[in-house]
């Protein structure tokens, strides 16, 4: 007998571009029939008025094995996530994924390994706005290659985080990542607001490389009035055979750090940032807008602590994520409960709410194919992304007309509060999430890339 | 690996960096040294007494279509012996200069240029008024040995100087830098007196006058440098012995301390009423020194 049958929904199948309606059965986390017959199981779910997609793939995450990320992500219908981006990630892969499998997870986890916190630090840099030298950057080269034997799905950057990071540098490591056909998720650096040139520094070094690029969280590195060039430019470079994806949350006010380069007073003077745009998300502070001298405070004695920046221009974040290219991203990090950036807990419902149902910028299948079968692709997912016979049984089930985020800005609201709408979750066949609440199941996996 | 010597050329555009700069390459070379002159303008304007007809491909808006480029490719020697290259500029409004040099001068060590050709001088001839931090980010980075700011008695242009010095300090987080002051028409009233008492104030150790020169004017207009033209002139004199003075040396360390908005306008009204004595014949004992 079937472990589960899913019945009466409507089944978004991205290879056929359409909607209709179908039967899902699944036996050992596997889907094992599509069909329009009624089917017998140890649970049947009658999805009626629901829609049944493949699971969201999530390409830019920092859940990195911490429960309570794996938990947010899960209740917005997310599978899978990728993690390890901007440079910060395990540097020993197979140790983490070994950590991964014996304690277990509620999603399955790709994890790139990372070039500008953790590469660096392991072969002893300090200071950001050091190059390294040519010994370290070899040093580097065979931590990645390692990681990438023991199944990192790429190598990641955040130069932002690595300021005084050379081209010789970066382009070694894009030259790694290449050799084994994997992702480089970069998250680009802007010396000033409008520096167009992070972008065609990244584009050469992707090209001399050739390696697949993927420009992380791109509104919050373009979105502030700069979108139609820069977009304009990862157009033209795909017209010169440059091979480019981006990644996108709903938000244009990103979070990190207050520690890092990021927030460095010459950094926010020169990006016209203002303390009073900026709200802690972590910690004691939390929800409190930051004035010069808690600024000073929380960099001095928190600099762990994450604080959001409000910027941005809104529609830009709509104009980035119609490219065909894009795809959806939470950018989600590691927080305690209550506290943290509403893209946590929102971006996936938000994406469907505000891009399909209100502003019909994508139709529905579309808006799905970005959220599975293309990042599937993108990072070489086996099984994955697709609702067929014989593919891994990770699902979402909602509610279209009532998908909604609610979680908000730590100043406002609840930026861990889950949405509404979203049903079901499976992963590998296991219910996650059941009637809208989560479940607990540890039912991820690892996913080593070979 | 050949380490080469960056000195770059600040100043309010049209008072004559491009031509001091473009001389001085000249005379380096005439000294046996290989030299680069890099520019920024979008006119391209920078290279052009020493190129004269010759026609230069502005390299970073190559790279900009092509990605990878041979920045070999874009630099051209002059008759004289200086290598020249342009940056070009921007599509007008579209992103920031900001990374430009930085991205250029990686290039060249990258792509082994400065040993290929021997280099022991950049010159950097950097055409912008306003000290954005995009302009001032390869003096905060180290990327320039030294910087040579330019200007003239002319308040535009000194108030242009006390800005970009702002903007130095202010980026450089407070480090002595390697900081010159170059008095263009020192012999102009009341440039000399000025600014001389200007770097005292700020406490600019490194101050170098170029006198105003009818050859000089003249070579420039002819599209040559005073080595082509009048190369035993006593302007040609002048610039070898300031490349010598300027060029040569990098250890004279500074911390300016430039003026603040309200002490830049008394100083300027200050220097406008002796400026005006000096024209209504009324000369100061304390001016003498500049006749």
């Amino acid at each position: 007998m079937l472990d589960v049958a899913i019945h009466h929904a409507a089944l978004i199948d991205a290879e056929k571009d359409k909607a209709e309606p179908m039967n899902i059965g699944i036996k050992a986390g596997k889907i094992a029939l599509v069909t329009t017959e009624q089917m017998e199981a140890h649970r049947v779910i009658d999805a009626t008025n629901l829609v049944v997609t493949p699971g969201f793939i999530d390409v830019h995450g920092h859940v990195d094995g911490y429960d309570y990320s794996g938990e947010l992500s899960a209740c917005q219908g997310i599978t899978t996530s990728v993690g390890g981006n901007c440079g910060l990630s395990p540097v020993e892969m197979g140790r983490f994924f070994e950590e991964q499998d014996r304690a277990g997870f509620v999603i399955n986890q790709a994890e790139l390994v990372g070039h500008s916190f953790s590469l660096r630090q392991a072969v002893g840099i300090k200071d950001p706005y050091r190059r390294a030298t040519a010994k370290e950057v070899s040093a580097m080269e065979d931590l990645a290659r390692n990681a990438l034997d023991e199944g990192a799905c790429g190598v990641s950057f955040g130069l932002d985080y690595s300021p005084g990071a050379s081209a010789a540098e970066i382009t070694a490591l894009a030259r790694v990542c290449a050799e084994y056909n994997r992702i480089m998720p970069i998250h680009t650096r802007l010396f000033t607001q409008n520096d167009l040139y992070s972008l065609y520094e990244v584009l050469a070094i992707a090209k001399r490389a050739d390696v697949d690029l993927l420009l992380s969280h791109f509104v919050y590195q373009y979105g502030t009035g700069i979108m139609a060039d820069a977009l304009r430019i990862v157009d033209e470079a795909i017209e010169q055979g440059v091979r480019i994806k981006i990644d996108s949350g709903m938000y244009t006010d990103w979070t990190t750090f207050i520690g890092t380069a990021t927030f460095d007073e010459q950094t926010i003077t020169d990006n016209e940032m203002r303390f009073s745009d900026m709200v802690v998300a972590t910690g004691k502070y939390t929800g409190t807008r930051l004035d010069y001298a808690l600024y000073k405070k929380m960099r001095e004695q928190y600099p762990m602590e994450s604080v959001i920046c409000f910027m941005g221009d809104k529609s830009e974040v709509y104009t980035a994520l119609k490219k065909s290219y894009a795809m959806p991203s939470t950018d989600i990090g590691t927080y305690k409960k209550g506290e943290g950036h509403p893209q946590i807990a929102g971006s996936f419902p938000k994406y469907f709410k505000e891009m399909v149902r209100e502003r019909k910028d994508l139709s529905l299948v579309e808006a799905v194919k970005k959220a599975t079968v293309l990042p599937a692709q993108t990072f070489g997912l086996k099984d994955k992304g697709v609702i067929k016979v014989g593919y891994d049984a990770d699902l979402a089930v909602f509610d279209f007309a009532a998908l909604a985020d609610l979680a908000d800005f730590p100043d406002r609201g609840k930026p861990d509060a889950k949405p509404k709408g979203m049903e079901y979750v499976l992963v590998n066949g296991e219910l996650v999430v059941d009637q809208g609440v989560f479940t607990g199941q540890r039912a991820g996996k690892v996913i080593r890339m070979k | 690996m050949k380490n080469a010597k960056r000195i770059c050329f600040l100043g309010k555009g049209g008072i004559g960096k491009s031509v001091i700069t473009a001389n001085l390459s000249t005379a380096l070379v005439r000294q046996g040294y290989k030299v680069l002159q890099v520019g920024n303008d979008i006119s391209l304007n920078s290279t052009v007494l020493l190129r004269g007809e010759q026609d230069i491909t502005p390299v970073l808006e190559e790279y900009r279509k092509k990605y990878i480029i041979n920045i070999e490719d874009y630099i051209i020697k002059s008759p004289a012996g200086v290598y020249c290259l342009e940056l070009g500029s921007l599509e007008p409004g579209g992103g920031c200069m900001a990374r430009g040099i930085h991205i250029a001068d990686e290039m060249l060590e990258n792509q082994d240029v400065i040993e290929k050709l021997g280099l022991d001088y950049i010159l950097y001839d950097i055409a912008g008024d306003i000290p954005c931090t995009g302009f001032i980010l390869p003096m905060r980075d180290g990327v320039m040995q030294k910087c040579v700011i330019v200007t003239d008695g002319r308040f535009p242009a000194f108030v242009t100087a006390n800005s970009i010095l702002a903007g130095i300090v202010h980026a450089s987080k407070n480090k002595t830098l390697p900081i010159s002051l170059l008095v263009n028409y020192a012999d102009i009233y009341p440039a000399r007196a000025q600014l001389t008492e200007y770097a005292a104030a700020i406490e600019v150790k490194d101050i170098a006058y170029l006198d105003y020169y009818q050859k000089i004017e003249h070579s420039e207009l002819a599209g040559k440098t005073i080595f082509e033209t009048a190369p035993e002139s006593s302007a040609a004199k002048a610039l070898l012995e300031l490349s010598q003075k300027i060029i040569e040396d990098t250890k004279v360390l500074s911390l300016p301390k430039p003026l603040a908005r309200q002490d830049l306008l008394h100083w300027l009204n200050h220097w406008k009423k002796r400026y005006l004595a000096q024209q209504s014949g009324v000369i100061g004992v304390e001016d003498s020194s500049n006749i």
